[in-house]
């Protein structure tokens, strides 16, 4: 989740999660209510980047989840029928990861494989390996210096021709009021410190990380929670929360 | 667990179970009732692209249905909207319906005996319909020729349901009186008015008597009815009195009064009868002067005549013989029509007066709803019984059923009283909306689709 050599402070945060990634049945917390929205959008790009039609599934398509957390998104994916390899850097939270899997989710086990390594070293060994890179909602919480690199890394684990998903939230205050006003302090949804506003990364940011390492952006797409982080749903602009699609150049 | 291969298809990822216990009694749905909506589900499940492979038990506790056949039309009619026909044409019913009979309706004249307030309802130069009057044995045999070709579909029939256990947390299980046991990961309740399903969902339920019962029947019709594509609506003192057009020469009763006078109305000789149901629609009611010089001046106002397009209903020659039964009518509406892994559906989840005709039309609604948000969510990755999914279902069909709920049922209390004030009220209210073509377009677009 953040360079072999870079800052602590995200990696401890994470980890004092540690039992509390996932939320209770009854209370599906903002990642999960996200699910609804960006594994359509992960699903869509890939089908169409593999050729397949859009009522086909992911059968055979090896996925790299790159910060994969508690794998709350790497469990629905999997449910897609992909194969995914989940890295993270907070050992905690691989271990929820793993646990939940192991527990809740018996049927997905097969699919899914957790890593508790850096994106820099899993890619030395992976190079070009993965149909698709996946990362979400991973690079608003890394020093803004690492962005650049972890995007590079990413790329470098994908085939050529292959889809490199990024979400993120957009560097805006619209984001900020109601990610860190909103969710953090006063509805609570998520603990204070998870965000910070210098570490938002703007869309032009992220895209023209993407160009440099060789990619060539599809589209992108924006999407938003209420104020309550009660639900999620696609806006028409960038604002809040985006994703990109972008594919390797041959 | 081989026995779970056995239900799916390899290429296609499926849940595959670990457990120790039988897992051939294990189902991805299992829908409890297998009547109007029930049997709809099963079959828009089979049809979806998505959902297509999961597979599904439907549990009925009546025997196998008998079929049907084009003799004497069946007393339980329903007015289908147009909605809910484009839902048949889309599962494959709809060709083996109109293939059997179905009466369109061009046109529906509704008015108030204790005034001369009336409303019609019809699209502009009749080019559309405004309903479709078929039996309601008819649908259920449609759906379930339908379903003979659904591979995924597992019938059952005598299955009374004894139990169910909501609280596993990612199955369902299901109890039958003669012992067998089912588990799924959606349960769906289909199970009508007194769905055991939602008992056990332990939701709060608000439900009114409406003291009132339902009397139906089939009636032949005088020579004079032309094409008889016309419903016709008077609201009495007792409550409503509608005729539904079958054919053109006989239609469908469905006489709202009290249980009563319901009772007496079953009993009586049969020519008898036809003369108390002629009565009710030309007898004339004291009306109230002031209510009376009211609508002459909304009249000038908004520069209608509200005699001059007043027509009769035909009239009865005779009732069909054993066609005449009685049934209670009530209000119920479920505070929620879902949990994890449960949802409801049509009955079971709502029930309304019938002088709208919007019953059943709200149970299919439901069924396109939820197949459609099911297979959003499961595209999107997420589990059968996946509450986000479902609570998405429960707010669309909130959305839509509640207003239309509370309209009928404020029509129902308005109607049912003969204080003067609300009869002044609610004939102005109806002489404007006929006068009023937004208004009476937005009535038309809610109610029939």
């Amino acid at each position: 989740m953040m360079s072999s050599t870079g800052e602590e402070n995200g990696i401890k945060h994470f980890n004092k999660w540690l039992g509390s990634f996932w939320w209770p049945e009854d209370r599906p917390n903002g990642l999960q209510i996200m699910n609804k929205v960006r594994v359509p959008f992960i699903k869509e790009a890939i089908l169409e980047n593999e050729n397949r039609g859009p009522n086909d599934n992911l059968q055979g398509i090896k996925i790299l989840d790159a910060g994969c957390g508690g794998g709350i998104l790497a469990e629905d994916l999997a449910r897609t029928g992909a194969q995914i390899v989940g890295i993270d850097m907070a050992e905690e939270v691989i271990k929820e990861a793993q646990t939940h899997l192991k527990l809740k989710s018996k049927e997905l086990e097969s699919s899914i494989t957790y890593k508790l390594e850096s994106i820099e070293s899993h890619q030395e060994k992976n190079n070009g390996k993965y149909d698709a890179v996946v990362s979400s909602e991973v690079i608003e919480h890394i020093d803004v210096n690492e962005v650049e690199d972890f995007v590079k890394s990413c790329v470098e684990a994908v085939k050529p021709g292959g889809a490199v998903i990024i979400t993120t939230v957009n560097k805006t205050f619209f984001a900020w009021w109601n990610l860190v006003v909103g969710a953090e302090y006063w509805s609570k949804r998520i603990p204070k410190g998870t965000h910070f506003y210098n570490r938002m990364v703007p869309a032009q940011t992220l895209i023209g990380y993407l160009e440099k390492s060789g990619c060539t952006i599809k589209y992108s797409k924006g999407f938003a929670f209420d104020f309550n982080v009660t639900r999620c749903d696609w806006s028409d602009n960038l604002d809040y929360f985006y994703a990109v699609f972008a594919v390797k150049n041959k | 667990m081989f026995s779970v291969l056995r239900f799916s298809t390899i290429k296609n990822l499926r849940n595959v179970r670990t457990f120790a216990s039988s897992t051939s009694n294990h189902f991805d749905i299992i829908i409890a009732g297998g009547g109007l909506v029930g049997t709809s589900l099963a079959c828009a499940l089979s049809k979806n692209k998505i959902l297509s492979e999961r597979n599904v038990l439907l549990l009925e506790g009546a025997p196998p249905f008998k079929g049907f056949e084009c003799g004497e039309y069946g007393n339980r009619v329903s007015a289908l909207n147009n909605n809910t026909v484009d839902f048949f044409k889309n599962i494959g019913v709809w060709e083996k319906i109109s293939a059997a009979r179905f009466k369109p309706v061009k046109q529906m004249q509704v008015w108030d005996a204790s005034s001369n307030a009336s409303i019609t309802f019809n699209h502009d130069n009749f080019s559309e319909n405004v309903a479709y009057i078929i039996e309601n044995d008819l649908v259920l045999d449609s759906v379930y020729k339908e379903l003979e070709s659904a591979k995924n579909v597992q019938i059952k029939n005598l299955a009374k349901i004894e139990d169910v256990d909501l609280e596993g947390l990612a199955t369902k299980s299901v109890k039958l009186k003669g012992g067998e046991e089912f588990t799924c990961d959606l349960l769906i309740g289909a199970d009508g008015v007194n769905s055991l399903v939602r008992k056990q969902m332990k939701v709060d339920t608000y439900t009114h008597n409406y003291n009132e019962m339902g009397l139906v029947a089939t009636l032949e019709l005088d020579g004079n009815a032309c094409d008889n594509s016309v419903a016709w609506q008077r609201f009495l003192p007792t409550g409503p009195v509608a005729l539904l057009p079958l054919n053109e020469n006989k239609s469908s009763l469905v006489w709202s009064t009290t249980p009563e006078m319901a009772k007496k109305l079953q009993s009586l000789p049969a020519d008898e009868f036809v003369d108390e149901l002629n009565k009710a629609f030309v007898k004339e009611y004291p009306k109230n002067e002031f209510v009376s010089n009211a609508l002459r001046v909304l009249d000038t106002i908004m520069n209608s005549d509200s005699q001059s397009s007043r027509q009769y209903p035909p009239k009865v020659r005779s009732v069909v013989e054993r066609s005449r039964a009685c049934f209670p009518l009530g209000f119920m509406h479920s505070s929620s029509y879902v949990r994890s892994g449960v949802a409801l559906v049509g009955d079971a989840a709502h029930r309304i007066h019938p002088l709208a005709g919007q019953g059943v039309n709200l149970g299919f609604g439901d069924v396109k709803c939820l197949v459609e948000v099911l297979a959003d969510g499961v595209y999107g990755g997420a589990t059968l019984s996946d509450k986000l999914v479902l609570l998405k279902y429960e707010k669309d069909r909130l959305v839509h059923n509640v207003p239309l709920m509370l309209g009928i049922h404020g029509i129902q209390s308005l109607y049912s009283s003969s204080f003067s004030p609300l009869v002044l009220l609610r004939s102005l209210g109806l002489q404007i909306t006929q006068n009023a073509p937004p208004l009476k377009n937005l009535f038309m677009k809610k109610a029939m689709g």
